[in-house]
């Protein structure tokens, strides 16, 4: 038993640590913009297109491609948040409207990319990483650097977020925008900053999959409700509810695969996602008017 | 420290707090020990801002939830004696006869005033998916009743929308007198409203409490309450520390002290 | 191109199937205009119930035998009991809960038809669906024609909704729900009822469509389905009744329809190029309608011409 367990977090963890990054990235947008950037698939999707456009162009290495993803994936993420999303909030467009808009920019996105890189699926150019046994269980060394990633992305964040000034005016504008913006903190620098962490956050999410398998269009979006998941359950506590949620998931859907066949398995997940919605009520009703 | 109400005539639907207690983010908000309202035909409630008279009423309605405590109504009319509201959904306690206006006003975007006015009146039967040829019948049913009340007091524009503070507030009452209501709660009906309009409303109140309504109402216009109450309860920091007739209020040292200042002492 | 006649009877198939598609987004465009324009329900999923009966009557056709009219009773009522369950289910959640649930569940419905092969053939396919009836190579038409009706009396429905205290309710629920309480509006409930019966009729017109298409895939149960209905409901105008009729024309019937018959493009560009360019534009169409123009083409609704007071009688 403790040994299934044991093999179940650590595939769990190697196998799901890019969900964890993605959902980092997408939760930091959710918290301070307050928008389910149903596009932040596509920053995915680009930034695995990204890393495989610099291995395949200028023949790097993988660690190289993956700055060059997670830079140009932020930059698409904060050029997305002024051209789509700032106009949005500055028009006061309604929170259906906003996810509706993200969906456009999310299929946009998703077929514009294919007349730039083609309609079929590309490849990085990588050798096949070597393996390395941890408990047991067979992992790439490519892998642990994906977890290594994510425990470098929350400390960093959580020291962040906590402990600089940057990070308490984040704090301050995701509490309350009209007061932060009195106490003279410029919500457009520090939503620039957020946007671009999350940008690089996905990007490298995307990298890791599509070295782990291809780059193709839905990279992202395949996995877009997974991640949704994880934010809207992990979320009430905030970046760490975050991370502990999308390591449950990953252990939870790795464990299930072990024992029911795997679309079984993805269909008794998002049953489980119905359910804890459903108990996770109603979040924006706390001030009633009448 | 409460001065008993003098008024009872024949039993009236009333709404009794046990215990109610109530607090937003550390601060209590209100903390009522017993309180019964609506045995008098019109009660003001009255207080300095933040007293808590809104949340009270949203407490009532069970709009927001109660911290402990119990809110029940009683209706000599009902035998099956006291309902608990706080354990009742919102539009139930509508439906029993407990309804209320809105302090910040609220209103219906793209809702014309005959739209708003005629959902308030209209029936749940006829508000069903397969009645798509009802309308006729709800015109005819309340139409009459809809026609006086927008003559009664004069919009602008009574086949379009509402276009001011005041008539949306006024549409807000005149949609819960629709609904006929036992025990009306009003939170400051006549807020932004001219002088004639104000009287005007006086006059529906005393007119609807003369044929049973109970009316609550509460006012930073002290003319409209002591005009119209028959007791008043006085309420600061979260708590009714005094009740009585208008005059015994006004003159009260401590109401005074925290609330009217010399304007209003001596009738 | 000759008369009318020579047009509709000496039309294409794929003419049919284009002026198909455009009456049955149009009918899903009616029901979420009722959902979401109306209502406020923000339903990303209505692949999902319209999925749910075009494989749930396929499954009832060719698994069990049952003839067409049971077949179709059966899928109705699948679509609407899953509408009732997730009616329950959303009725009381924020934007994002509705959005979350309702990809979910379009999500388990794709899901479903590949992890039941066994019953729904995976993706091998489901088939063969014929048609009830047979009036030789006409008979695509006659169906074509049935779906018009049925679409027409549906929107002769939404019309009259708009004008009776149905319509008000569910007006009043989405654009003031609070209030609508405080009215004595048993909100809840009239959203889960309403959620229920139209993801019945979502699931009645996939199941149609299986008749039409004879053969059922997974890939037909995508989220391209509820992109284009989104699309032309956003275009036209989600407030109106209209909205869905005059977005789709303008999405479905000009790409799929009349751009390719008459604009000359070579064939390799209609297979690839051109339906990635067509997502493309409706993407971005999206986002500058919902930015600049958020009612659409038709704009607001327009109570204020429905007035009859007493005195206009």
């Amino acid at each position: 038993m403790m040994d299934f367990l044991a093999k179940a977090l650590i595939i769990g963890l190697t196998e799901q640590a890019p969900l964890i990054l993605a959902a980092i990235g997408m939760a930091l947008i959710y918290f301070l913009s307050k928008v389910i950037n149903v596009a932040f698939a596509e920053t995915i999707t680009l930034g695995a297109y990204f890393g495989m456009w610099a291995n395949t162009t200028f023949g790097v290495n993988v660690y190289a491609s993956m700055i060059a993803a997670a830079i140009l994936a932020g930059l698409l993420s904060v050029a997305t948040y002024l051209l789509v999303f700032r106009p949005a909030h500055l028009r006061n467009v309604g929170m259906v409207e906003v996810i509706i808009i993200s969906l456009g920019l999310s299929v946009f996105l998703r077929h514009a990319l294919q007349f730039v890189f083609g309609y079929s699926a590309r490849f990085f150019d990588v050798p096949p990483a070597e393996r390395v046994s941890v408990l047991g269980v067979g992992v790439t060394t490519f892998q642990i650097t994906a977890v290594a990633l994510v425990i470098a992305l929350a400390l960093g964040l959580y020291f962040f977020i906590q402990r600089t000034n940057y990070g308490q005016q984040v704090r301050a504008l995701a509490s309350d925008e009209s007061l932060a913006k009195v106490s003279g903190i410029n919500p457009l620098v520090v939503t620039l900053m957020i946007w671009f962490i999350a940008g690089m956050a996905g990007g490298l999410a995307g990298t890791f999959w599509g070295v782990a398998a291809n780059v193709q269009p839905d990279l992202g979006w395949d996995r877009f409700l997974l991640i949704l998941l994880v934010v809207l359950v992990g979320g009430a506590w905030g970046i760490r509810g975050v991370i502990i949620a999308g390591l449950g998931t990953g252990v939870l859907l790795s464990g299930l695969k072990l024992e029911i066949p795997p679309l079984r398995a993805e269909i008794l997940l998002l049953v489980a996602f119905i359910v804890i919605l459903k108990l996770r009520g109603d979040r924006s009703s706390e001030t009633a008017k009448v | 420290m409460s001065e008993s109400a003098s008024i009872t005539e024949t039993a009236r639907p009333a709404i009794h707090l046990q215990g109610v207690q109530k607090s937003f983010e550390g601060r209590m908000v209100v903390d009522v020990d017993d309180l019964t309202l609506g045995t008098n035909p019109i009660e003001g409630l009255i207080g300095p801002n933040g007293a808590g008279k809104t949340t009270l009423m949203r407490l009532i309605m069970h709009s927001i939830k109660l911290d402990s405590g119990t809110v029940s109504f009683s209706d000599p009319a009902t035998p099956n004696g006291s309902v608990v509201l706080s354990k009742t959904a919102e539009h139930r306690i509508v439906r029993l006869g407990v309804v209320k206006t809105n302090q910040v006003i609220q209103d219906f975007p793209n809702l014309t005033i005959w739209d708003s006015l005629l959902l308030a009146a209209a029936e749940a039967r006829n508000e069903q998916p397969d009645r798509i040829y009802s309308e006729r019948r709800v015109i005819e049913e309340y139409g009459d009743e809809i026609q006086q009340y927008l003559d009664y007091f004069t919009f602008e524009n009574p086949n379009g929308f509402a276009n001011s503070a005041g008539e949306k507030k006024l549409l807000d009452t005149i949609r819960c007198l629709l609904l006929n209501p036992k025990v009306l709660l009003l939170d400051e009906p006549t807020a932004g409203l001219p002088e004639d309009l104000t009287e005007r409303v006086m006059e529906l109140i005393r007119q609807k409490a003369a044929e049973g309504m109970s009316v609550v109402i509460v006012e930073h216009d002290l003319t409209v309450i002591w005009g119209l109450s028959d007791i008043v309860h006085f309420m600061a920091e979260g708590s009714v520390i005094l009740q009585g007739d208008p005059a015994s209020i006004r003159e009260h040292e401590t109401v005074v002290e925290k609330y009217l200042g010399s304007g209003h002492v001596g009738g | 191109m000759g008369g009318i006649l020579d047009f509709l009877f000496g039309s294409p198939a794929f003419l049919i199937f284009g002026a198909y598609t455009v009456v049955m987004v149009v009918g899903l465009g009616l029901l979420l205009h009722l959902q979401l324009g109306l209502a406020g329900i923000g339903n990303f999923g209505v692949v999902g119930f319209w999925g749910l009966g075009l494989y749930a009557f396929g499954v009832l056709t060719v698994r069990y035998d049952l003839t067409f009219f049971l077949a179709l009773l059966g899928a109705t009522a699948i679509a609407g009991a899953a509408g009732i369950v997730m009616g329950w289910v959303v009725s009381n959640l924020d934007v994002d809960g509705v959005l979350g649930a309702t990809l979910s569940f379009a999500a388990i419905v794709f899901l479903l038809t590949d992890s039941e092969r066994d019953l729904t053939g995976g993706r091998i396919g489901l088939g063969t669906i014929d048609f009830p009836f047979d009036v030789g190579n006409r008979t695509d038409l006659a169906w074509l024609a049935i779906l018009v009706v049925i679409v027409g009396a549906l929107m002769y429905y939404v019309r009259r909704v708009h004008r009776a205290p149905y319509g008000r309710l569910l007006i009043a629920t989405g654009f003031n729900e609070p209030l609508a309480q405080s009215l004595g509006k048993p909100t809840f409930r009239t959203k889960m009822i309403l959620f229920a019966w139209t993801s019945a009729a979502m699931g009645l017109i996939g199941a149609l469509y299986a008749s039409f298409v004879h053969f059922l895939f997974p890939t037909q149960v995508t989220v391209g389905i509820t992109i284009a209905v989104i699309v032309a409901l956003v275009l036209g105008g989600q407030q109106r009744t209209w909205g869905a009729l005059v977005g789709a024309l303008l999405t479905i019937a000009l790409f799929d329809i009349v751009i390719q018959l008459y604009v000359p493009l070579p064939r390799t560009v209609f297979q690839q190029a051109f339906p990635v360019a067509k997502q493309m534009i409706f993407g971005l169409l999206l986002i500058v309608l919902l930015l600049y123009r958020p009612l659409g083409i038709l704009g607001r609704m327009r109570r204020e011409n429905y007035v009859r007071g007493v005195t206009h009688e």
